[in-house]
């Protein structure tokens, strides 16, 4: 077994890994360790092979494998050490890491400071229990986008796909691109589940999209036959006499992503069951001293570019802790959602310095008021469920606070 | 008179506006519901010459992987996506590929090159 002592360890080297290892070094730690699951460095991007990622970050419209490219470059020229097909099977409150790979076989690292940045995971069908047989055919969209971006192999010919999330209304068209015929795109919700963007990528093949509908029966023995569909009422109930059923050999689901927050559970790390995600400081601290989190394990970003941005932030409040420089909060102030809003990153802020918070609401909405204790009100022309809402506070609004509150509550007035 | 109503979603932010374009004979006549000059840009050139960023994969010979992702160095007329897409399902290129590099130059006489977005090591 190897033993090892590090200054910040890194679990998880996709964007916000990476950002965080980057940030990290460059702050003046010396050892930064990166850990990956996968073989290669980089996350779910170098899969993400259409454009529209570092619009933000770069004002530049890349690629996902460009995008991460520039990353895993920079990781090469600051020697930052990582290590691929490495499986991290446990933390502890310590800050101890059990690992394991094929090389080194089961190391066990401790460090100063950890930065969790294991991304999301996507919902399978045992999730969402379709009823019906259990034919080959049924991949998630991310599993169809590496076996056709990485692999090189095209997992079906007549797809449909459950979800319009982004990934699944990207995948549309790149099974479409390569060939296939995309039967159509299938949502539970009233609106589409991914960004507006998106949906051209439907209409650009003419592909239909059935909203307020479910897969309610997978049919095939061997293969995917068939896939039946109902139109949902209010309440989301399947309507009697409103199936159709849509013959196809695959079906691809993207049904929602999910923090990946196994290691984080194990550890005893405090999750905000409204993000399904560690809770967070505003220096990306979680419950635990010296424990960081970044990216798709503290919720799941609809931007490559914010998950960087908040890998940098870990990156380089680790490496303070690290460095003896990161003072405890002045205060702590907890933030609580309400109303249309789901959720608010980070959940603890200082209320000293100025910073945007990360906020998802449950409804659209158009010229809300988005308010922040009593006295903060933020106008947003349009709110969307599947675009993350940027709440900033600048100086001058953190004036308006109450010093006195230890609880804040997040909420929205239309 | 051949008259024709088209709706256009915005992708430009994240309001997505609803954009209606008229058509009359061929020709632009109204652009309704924009919410801002770029906007109405932009519907105008989806109704007149849509363009569309283009990437795909292209098969790799003795690669680590077996595909290598491309991009065009510039949006491509829309109309002209899957042809694209059909000739560089013809082509492989050996390995190693390097970031940048030029897969094919000028494709379809559209001044544009396809271009490498990763980097493929030899296996």
């Amino acid at each position: 077994m190897i033993k090892r002592k590090l200054d910040i360890i890194v679990i998880g080297g996709g964007a916000a890994g990476l950002a965080a290892a980057i940030a990290a070094k460059e702050s003046g730690v010396n050892s930064v360790l990166v850990l990956e699951r996968n073989p290669e460095l980089g996350g779910i991007l170098p899969q993400c092979i259409h454009t529209g990622f570092g619009l933000h970050y770069f004002k530049e419209n890349l690629t996902g494998p460009e995008y991460i490219s520039r990353f895993i470059s920079r990781v090469h020229d600051l020697e930052i050490e990582y290590k691929v097909e490495t499986m991290v099977l446990e933390l502890s409150p310590r800050r101890e890491v059990w690992a394991v790979n094929q090389h080194d076989g089961l190391l066990n690292l401790k460090a100063d400071a950890i930065v969790l940045a294991m991304g999301c995971r996507e919902r399978s069908r045992g999730a969402l229990c379709i009823p019906g047989t259990r034919p080959a055919g049924i991949f998630t969209a991310g599993t169809a986008q590496r076996l056709m971006d990485i692999e090189g192999f095209l997992p079906g010919r007549k797809v449909l796909i459950l979800g319009s999330g982004d990934v699944g209304l990207i995948m549309a068209r790149r099974f479409a691109m390569e060939g296939a015929e995309v039967m159509g795109v299938v949502e539970v919700a009233p609106y589409p589940g991914g960004l507006d963007r998106n949906l051209q990528c439907l209409r650009d093949f003419g592909i239909p999209l059935y909203l307020r509908h479910a897969a309610t029966f997978i049919h095939g023995s061997d293969r995917v036959e068939a896939v039946t569909i109902s139109r949902l009422d209010e309440s989301g109930k399947p309507i009697a006499g409103e199936e159709k059923t849509i013959e196809c050999d695959t079906l691809i689901l993207s049904v929602g992503l999910i923090p990946e927050n196994e290691l984080s559970k194990g550890a005893g790390i405090q999750l905000d069951p409204n993000t399904g995600g560690p809770v967070v400081d505003e220096n990306m601290e979680t419950s635990i001293e010296g424990v960081f989190a970044c990216g798709n394990v503290v919720h799941v970003h609809d931007l490559v570019d914010h998950v960087t941005q908040s890998g940098e932030v870990a990156g380089k409040n680790a490496a303070k802790k690290v460095l003896g420089e990161l003072p405890p909060l002045e205060r702590r102030i907890h933030l609580r959602p309400e109303g249309n809003i789901r959720y608010v990153v980070p959940q603890i802020i200082s209320g000293e310095r100025p910073l945007t918070l990360f906020s998802r609401v449950k409804k659209p909405a158009s010229n809300a008021k988005i308010i922040v204790g009593e006295k903060i009100s933020i106008h947003k022309r349009i709110v969307k469920p599947p675009e993350l809402v940027t709440i900033k506070l600048t100086s001058e609004l953190l004036k308006k606070l109450n010093p006195e509150k230890k609880e804040l509550t997040v909420t929205m007035e239309e | 008179m051949d008259r024709e109503t088209r709706e256009v979603i915005c992708i430009l932010c994240p309001v997505g506006c609803r954009i209606t374009v008229e058509i009359e004979d061929g020709e632009i006549s109204k652009i309704e519901n924009a919410g801002c000059k770029r906007g109405r840009d932009y519907a105008e050139q989806e109704i007149k010459s849509p363009v569309r960023d283009f990437f795909t994969t292209v098969r790799v010979k003795d690669g680590k992987i077996p595909v290598v992702s491309v991009r065009s160095t510039a949006p491509i007329p829309k109309r002209m996506l899957m042809r694209c897409a059909s000739e560089l399902a013809r082509i492989v290129v050996p390995a190693p590929v390097r970031i940048g590099d030029v897969i094919v130059k000028n494709i379809m006489n559209l001044g544009v090159d396809i271009v490498a977005t990763k980097s493929v090591e030899k296996a």
